[in-house]
């Protein structure tokens, strides 16, 4: 694989992580608020909570880990590149994984515990932290572009993209009608990365490791990736079946 | 039954552990373009391939399968979901050797050569299988692992000694599941802590080989003393994993006299192999100071340009957090270990764990409960389809 291949790469494992996650993001900042079919808001009750909760549960474990993989690959792959962004994008980083830890924290740790004040208190963090993960996201993507506006920009419409990926993913597992279907939002919260992508091509190219390197890295590549597929596609085929009483409410 | 029980017992508890272990990890993997860029610099392509090993092959391999374990719990048949675990175990451990020999690299630097003018010097591998046998890789990842496998041991043990203590017991044969539980668990602590501490002990002290070969480690008192610390730890538990497994023979450590005494013994005790990792890690990091690769780079030469004010407010911000979120990680699974086998969320119906949280009926009709006494046992599906695969994996 030469270093246009592993751009591909890079690029394909962030929009696995945008479409994935950004599903759970979208859930867990939406977590509190439930839109009644006469269209008014109200606060979702303890258990419809737990029931978003378990619509989006079996994305998390398989769906950061694209972002952990892609960050892989800007370290290991375009080292130059990864350390030019993050000296650029410094305080967004910072709050990206600020938000990341405290967004997982809260996933995990809420239903633990019985009482009541421990979940609303997560809740509520769990809420905060969807909305500042997505916004860095979109603000670091920004970053990329070299302007400070792209990076407003991209991180408000990263938090507005994940508020309605995150409802259409539950109200599909909850085979109910949403305001859009999944592969429209899907796109939808993709289209930024791919435009990212082509922006900074030049730059993470030039970033990036000897050829020699670049081809002994993607023998292990091609050999592995096929069995991840294959696995995601299983974990994929979880998330597609109707929320029934065959599901895990671990979360 | 009590294998059951022990997977969802241990399993939470597991699950727990590791979020915290996630978060961290994401925090540790930003860390090198963050605060250290120079060393992607000069040793981007050296260090960073195993690190692409370990996230692209390793780490996703081992979350996507967790994932399953975990949400695909009733789907699966029992064999298959546990050889997923087993799977995520041993996918685990590629990651911890592939995150070694990334770490061996700094600490040992072999299998490769630095190119260009100097000053702006890159560094290439040269042989893959020199970076791979680096001794500071492989008798490291051995010695880690063993230190991992006596962790886990001491878990089971102390968690289990714990309840054990209050249950009385003192009969040959456990009075209940929960015993039964707690009696299993004991011993399968016992033989991991054993083989755990043969292994951390064997390959700790093979690694003064290349100690010796690339500089000593006690050149500073304070690692010395760590270093001293933990082997007279591992010394004293050697000599337990010694005593210990007499004792399962006819299961006297269940019924001998003075057994509630050596219980919170073994309970007290259960910190001690998590404050000697720390000592090891310590001692491993700080042995390699002032460099970050021992003998070509200086720490000080590969920081980031960021003011020394943004670097303190973010190692505020992120250690604090990880502080908060490791304590109230830490309360939650003493919570859940004090719990026992009641309650538990993992592998219980949905249903049940709805109703706990106080749902209406038409939230349990979904998950196939319908409200009648027995529970909504055969009750139709709640999305309306016949589900004709595997009988769910938990029997009620």
């Amino acid at each position: 694989m030469n270093a246009a291949a592993w751009a591909v790469l890079l690029a394909a494992l962030v929009t696995g992580w945008v479409v994935l996650d950004g599903a759970v993001q979208g859930a867990g900042a939406t977590l509190l608020q439930e839109r009644d079919p006469d269209g008014s808001d109200r606060r979702r009750e303890p258990a419809e909570r737990r029931v978003v909760l378990a619509a989006v549960g079996p994305l998390l474990l398989p769906g950061e880990v694209w972002l952990i993989a892609a960050l892989g690959v800007l370290v290991g792959v375009f080292p130059h590149a990864e350390a030019d962004l993050l000296n650029a994008g410094y305080p967004v980083a910072i709050t990206l994984i600020a938000s990341w830890a405290l967004r997982d924290a809260g996933i995990w740790l809420r239903s633990r515990r019985p009482g009541h004040v421990w979940r609303d208190v997560w809740d509520v963090v769990l809420v905060v932290a969807s909305i500042v993960l997505a916004g860095s996201w979109g603000a670091l993507l920004g970053v990329a572009w070299g302007s400070g506006l792209a990076a407003l920009g991209l991180g408000i419409l990263a938090v507005v993209l994940t508020r309605l990926h995150g409802d259409a993913v539950v109200a599909w597992r909850l085979r109910r009608t949403g305001p859009l279907p999944v592969v429209v939002t899907s796109v939808m919260i993709a289209a930024p990365v791919v435009g990212t992508a082509i922006a900074a091509w030049p730059r993470l190219i030039e970033g990036g490791i000897s050829a020699q390197a670049l081809e002994t890295l993607g023998i292990v590549a091609i050999v592995v990736l096929p069995v991840v597929l294959a696995l995601q596609v299983v974990a994929w085929w979880l998330v597609s079946r109707p929320l029934g009483r065959r599901d895990m409410l671990f979360f | 039954m009590v294998f059951e029980n022990a997977t969802r017992f241990w399993g939470q508890l597991y699950l727990v552990n590791y979020a915290l272990g996630i978060a961290a990890g994401i925090v540790l993997e930003l860390q090198f373009g963050l605060h250290f860029p120079g060393l992607l610099d000069v040793a981007g392509e050296v260090f960073g391939a195993p690190l692409v090993v370990e996230t692209l092959v390793a780490f996703f391999l081992e979350s996507t399968l967790l994932g399953l374990w975990v949400f695909g719990w009733h789907l699966f048949p029992r064999a298959l979901h546990a050889a997923i675990f087993w799977a995520v175990v041993i996918t685990g451990y590629v990651s911890a050797f592939a995150v070694m020999v990334a770490n061996g690299f700094l600490r040992n630097p072999t299998g490769y050569v630095l190119e260009g003018l100097p000053g702006e010097q890159v560094a290439r591998i040269t042989d893959v299988g020199a970076l791979i046998t680096n001794p500071a890789a492989l008798l490291s990842s051995l010695h880690v692992v063993g230190a991992c496998l006596m962790a886990g041991g001491f878990v089971l043990v102390g968690i289990s000694a714990w309840h054990l203590r209050r249950s009385g017991g003192g009969l040959r044969l456990p009075t209940g599941p929960e015993e039964d539980l707690w009696r299993h668990s004991m011993r399968a602590g016992i033989w991991t802590g054993a083989i755990g501490v043969l292994f951390a002990q064997a390959f700790g002290y093979s690694q003064f080989e290349y100690f010796d070969a690339t500089g000593a480690v006690d050149g500073n008192a304070a690692i010395g003393v760590l270093l001293e610390v933990m082997m007279r730890t591992a010394d004293l538990v050697f000599l337990g994993a010694l005593v210990l497994p007499l004792l399962l023979i006819a299961g006297a450590l269940f019924r001998m006299r003075g057994r509630r005494a050596l219980y919170a013994t073994l309970t007290a005790l259960l910190p001690l192999p998590f404050a000697v990792a720390i000592a090891g890690w310590l001692v491993r990091e700080l042995g390699r100071q002032p460099w970050i690769i021992q003998g070509v780079l200086r720490v000080d030469e590969v920081t980031s340009d960021q003011s020394a004010r943004a670097v303190l407010a973010s190692l505020v911000l992120l250690v604090g957090l990880m502080v908060t979120l490791a304590a109230l990680d830490w309360w939650v699974l003493g919570r859940l270990a004090r719990g026992g086998i009641s309650r538990l969320v993992l592998g219980a119906e949905p249903g049940d764990v709805l109703r706990d949280d106080g749902a209406g009926a038409d939230v349990l009709l979904r998950f196939g409960v319908v409200d009648t006494p027995d529970g909504g046992a055969g009750a139709p599906g709640g999305d309306g389809r016949p589900h004709d695969g595997p009988a769910p994996e938990v029997a009620r």
